[in-house]
């Protein structure tokens, strides 16, 4: 199997190494792992006493309890599992800026993060999935923890290009069935979206118990227009035409995107979700504190 | 206003204004393609910033339109012309009619009014720069520095400097015309400026008219109402008080401010000194009486003064007398009749009385007063015609004389009496008493020297009292019949006598009261002469013929100062004239012969002057006049044109220098 892969390198795989992927929430799960479940098991940790009901495992039943208070009372412990890890990865036309060959495009960027974070998780034994979306799902790789789903989500990242508009919340709309377990879900994107139609859409997530990331990928010169003199504005995903003078509305745009972001950050804390803007011309490795607990 | 291109030709640069907008233009159409990820946002952006970037977009168009048009307009050299303004090589002719009466010595703060006029002269000299100018000045006697106008600036320039305001009432109209005749004789554009205080009581009512070719500019010099106190009258009652006789001497001094004043008014009388204080109202006047004696017969000099102000030309007034040594009674009565007798008694009993007889009371000869014992009624009219030319008559009628000669002579209606006067006698006569009021018998109102006019009437003239009703009764029988009465003229009174001065026909002039009672009447009513023989205008020439002609030999006159003044002689219609040579200032001027003076000539400071007050706003003089309260320069100098091409280009620069902090958002946040 092939393992030069474009997102994935050697040195940040050793770098890697010294990183773990934890999840605040407690997970679902087929396997038994380090994370904690609402599924009783079988673990060294106590969850609760609960009455004994017919047909319930008498292996669980505590016979001290029953010794002292002639009542069948179940010791129940929680049953430790494994991780889903969700990742939802833009890839509109949008994600293509900047369009010049020296620099990383969004797109790029995100990928590589997403490459890292698909071999940490697997690395533990977890489980990751993929979902590729514009204005819909392009493509949708279920949860896998094998070195072949691995190959499988490298292959898919590195033939990915940039398409269609985005549409985020409707694609979070359409792929909530696909996600049978809930774990934790990382949104990678440039969320050029409303910011409540994305926490409208988030919510069905949310009240699963899914731990939420929202990474904010934009370009510096998205973050700053920069002093061009009047230049005609071409929209990537749309092909409109803007003719204006960026000077003129430097601070203005730098306000709008702030303003944008400040929003985000509100209706994130307030849901418990993580948000955390992401500068192109940061190195992705700085994202991975996002999951430590 | 108006605009003068010197570069016309160039008027095809203004289309480079053009340039600017052709450029923004162009640069619109094809600005660099830039791809960006997300449109939405940035027209969102668009759209919330519009209303700034647009405006600014626009500004910097226009400013760099603007930038560009100043520029072009410079090259064409704009000049800005007010809208008289003379045409570019037109000669111009400058007439400066400078006011220099008394007014113009009021000091506004460091100088007085007629120096700033001085300079606002010289300043219309020399920015004018007029290719004829000249003076003319508005003083007594308006006068010019040249006959006509013409190009020796600095001699104006000069006489300007040596030039004072003069103590004298300015002779606005007579300047008027003489200016305009001034301008009229000039060439090309005519310019008269006129330069003065403006002071309201002497321009308030002038109604300067000027031809349309003339163009006329008010420069007011005044920069407030002075405030002032002036002596405004000296009178003496009588004007020619006879030796011994106490005069009254009235003085009226005024206060022109805002402030109630007290100044100490003094009045020295040929060496004897009097003062008191005079409390002025605000913007009102007082009156203070002196009583002067006068000892002898001569010339006495009054001289009233207050304390100085700052206008201290009008805190002095002059006064000349004529002590009289008697005055003349022309007695029309025969030289041996009773009443000649009388009235010789009376000469000899007072020495300041002198009696000439009078054979024809038609034609008497100079005297003060014509007594007509026994008027037959004969020549009213020119009896009347010798009391209003200062003549006073003392009348008693004769019985069968016309009552209309009365009337006529009491100027009453002529069909007011009619027949003949009648006779009435009575055995035990008739007691008859002053009235009261009258001064010539306020001697007697205390009653210490008995009734004037006592004694025992027996015979007298039936008065119509048509007549009598008409004038003023000073003294009445005791049935109530008028005996003293008295009809005022223009001059002096006609008393209409029906107490006997025959002690046959009454004792009246046989009483001790006689005497003093007909001295006081005749004190009392004697002509009312004009105490001005020696006044004359301030600015005028003091002039005198001598009677004796022997005099001019030894003639001389001595100013105020007491230096002599240059005299020359003229020919009168009376015969020679001597004449000053210089205008006469305030003061008394005394003409001397054999270093005696003989006579004054009394030049006071004009009335008309004392009130400073200035025109709110300089008259205008028609329709080609103007009102320059600023710099008469910056005017001039629009006159000549102002240059704007240095305007235009440094609006150009500043165009330019703002416009990067217009165009950079950077530069302008910091």
């Amino acid at each position: 199997m092939n393992t030069a892969w474009k997102y994935l390198k050697p040195e940040d795989i050793r770098r890697l190494k010294n990183y773990e992927f934890g999840a605040k929430a407690m997970v679902e799960g087929y396997l038994s792992g380090r994370h904690r479940s609402k599924q009783r098991g079988a673990s060294i940790e106590f969850h609760e006493f609960r009455q004994y009901v017919p047909g319930d495992d008498l292996a669980q039943v505590d016979w001290r309890v029953f010794a002292r208070n002639d009542k069948l009372f179940l010791r129940t412990f929680e049953q430790e599992t494994n991780l889903e890890c969700h990742i939802f990865l833009d890839a509109s036309a949008s994600m293509a800026f900047p369009e010049q060959e020296q620099r990383l495009t969004k797109l790029e960027y995100a990928s590589f993060f997403a490459a890292c974070l698909s071999w940490l998780v697997t690395s533990k034994n977890d489980r990751v999935s993929l979902t590729l979306f514009d204005q819909g799902i392009r493509k949708h790789l279920p949860p896998g923890s094998t070195r072949r789903h691995l190959h499988d989500l490298m292959t898919t990242l590195e033939h990915t290009t940039a398409g269609a508009p985005t549409d985020l919340p409707e694609v979070l709309h359409r792929a909530h069935p696909l996600l049978k377990r809930r774990g934790t879900l990382v949104i990678l994107s440039d969320l050029f979206t409303d910011p409540a139609r994305l926490f409208t859409a988030l919510n069905p997530y949310l009240h699963r118990g899914f731990r939420v990331h929202l990474f904010h990928i934009l370009d510096p010169a998205e973050l700053d227009l920069g002093n061009r003199g009047l230049s005609r504005f071409v929209d990537m995903e749309s092909d409109a035409r803007l003719t204006v003078h960026p000077q003129a509305l430097r601070d203005a745009w730098k306000k709008e995107i702030l303003d944008h972001s400040r929003t985000l950050r509100a209706l994130a804390a307030g849901r418990h979700v993580d948000y955390a803007l992401a500068p192109t011309t940061e190195s992705y490795f700085s994202l991975f504190d996002r999951f430590r607990h | 206003m108006s605009l003068f291109l010197q570069q016309p030709w160039l008027l095809p640069l203004l289309a480079l204004a053009a340039l600017p907008l052709l450029v923004h233009l162009l640069s619109r159409t094809r600005p660099p393609v830039y791809r960006f990820s997300n449109l939405d946002f940035l027209q969102r952006v668009v759209r919330r910033t519009n209303r700034f970037r647009k405006p600014k977009d626009w500004l910097l168009l226009i400013l760099r339109t603007l930038a560009i048009l100043a520029l072009a307009a410079a090259f064409l050299g704009p000049l800005l012309l007010s809208k008289s303004a003379p045409l570019p090589g037109e000669r111009t002719t400058l007439v400066l009619l400078v006011d220099r009466s008394a007014s113009m010595a009021a000091r506004d703060g460091a100088a007085t009014r007629f120096e700033s006029a001085i300079l606002a002269a010289r300043e219309a000299l020399s920015s004018i720069r007029p290719d004829a100018a000249n003076v003319v000045w508005i003083d007594a006697e308006p006068s010019a520095v040249f006959p006509e106008p013409a190009p020796n600036r600095a001699f104006l320039g000069e006489s300007l400097d040596q030039a004072g305001a003069r103590p004298e009432a300015g002779a606005l109209a007579r300047a008027w015309e003489l200016a305009l005749r001034q301008c009229a004789i000039g060439t090309g554009r005519k310019e008269l400026v006129v330069i003065s205080d403006f002071q309201a009581s002497a321009w308030k009512a002038f109604d300067g008219t000027v031809p349309s070719d003339i163009h006329v500019r008010a420069v007011p010099v005044a920069k407030g109402d002075a405030p002032n106190i002036a002596l405004t009258s000296l009178v003496a009652s009588p004007a020619e008080p006879v030796a011994g006789q106490e005069a009254t001497v009235l003085c009226r001094v005024r206060n022109f401010s805002g402030e109630a004043r007290r100044p100490l008014l003094s009045l020295d009388a040929g060496g004897s000194h009097q003062s008191r204080p005079v409390d002025l109202p605000a913007w009102g006047e007082a009156e203070a009486a002196f009583t002067v004696r006068c000892p002898a017969a001569g010339l006495l000099a009054l001289t009233a003064a207050i304390d100085e102000d700052s206008f201290p030309g009008d805190d002095r007034r002059y006064l000349a007398l004529r002590v009289r040594e008697s005055l003349r009674l022309a007695v029309a009565a025969p030289a041996n009749s009773a009443e000649a007798r009388v009235a010789r008694s009376l000469a000899d009993a007072l020495p300041w009385l002198d009696t000439v007889d009078c054979p024809d009371p038609a034609n008497p000869p100079p005297c003060d007063l014509l007594l007509i014992p026994a008027w037959d009624g004969s020549s009213p009219e020119k009896l009347r015609a010798l009391a209003e030319q200062s003549t006073t008559l003392i009348v008693h009628p004769a019985p069968g004389s016309p009552a209309k000669s009365l009337s006529v002579l009491a100027s009453t209606p002529p069909d007011a009496a009619d027949g003949m006067l009648t006779i009435e006698t009575k055995q035990d006569g008739w007691q008859s008493m002053p009235a009261e009021g009258h001064p010539a018998f306020a001697l007697f109102a205390s009653g210490e020297f008995g009734n004037p006019l006592a004694g025992t009437i027996r015979q007298r003239v039936r008065l119509p009292a048509s007549v009598t009703g008409k004038g003023e009764t000073l003294g009445r029988f005791a049935d109530g019949t008028p005996a003293l009465v008295s009809f005022p003229t223009a001059s002096a009174p006609i008393i209409l006598c029906n107490l006997p001065l025959d002690p046959a026909a009454g004792d009246w002039t046989t009483r001790q009261s006689f005497l003093p009672a007909f001295a006081e009447l005749i004190l009392h009513t004697r002509p009312n002469k004009p105490g001005d023989h020696f006044a004359i205008e301030s600015g005028s020439l003091p002039a005198w013929s001598p009677s004796d002609p022997s005099q001019a030999a030894t003639l001389t006159l001595a100013g105020p100062d007491g230096k002599p003044v240059p005299l020359e002689q003229t020919t009168g219609t009376g015969g020679p004239v001597w004449r000053a040579r210089q205008p006469a200032t305030p003061g008394i001027h005394a003409w001397l012969v054999s270093g005696q003076p003989v006579h004054y000539s009394v030049a006071n400071f004009p009335e008309s002057e004392s009130d400073l007050r200035a025109l709110p706003e300089p008259p205008t003089f028609g329709p080609g006049s103007s009102r320059t309260n600023d710099s008469l320069a910056r005017a001039a100098a629009l006159d000549h044109g102002l240059p704007l091409w240095p305007w235009l280009i440094g609006l150009t620069l500043l165009a330019m220098l703002v416009e990067p902090w217009i165009a950079s958002p950077t530069l302008r946040k910091s």
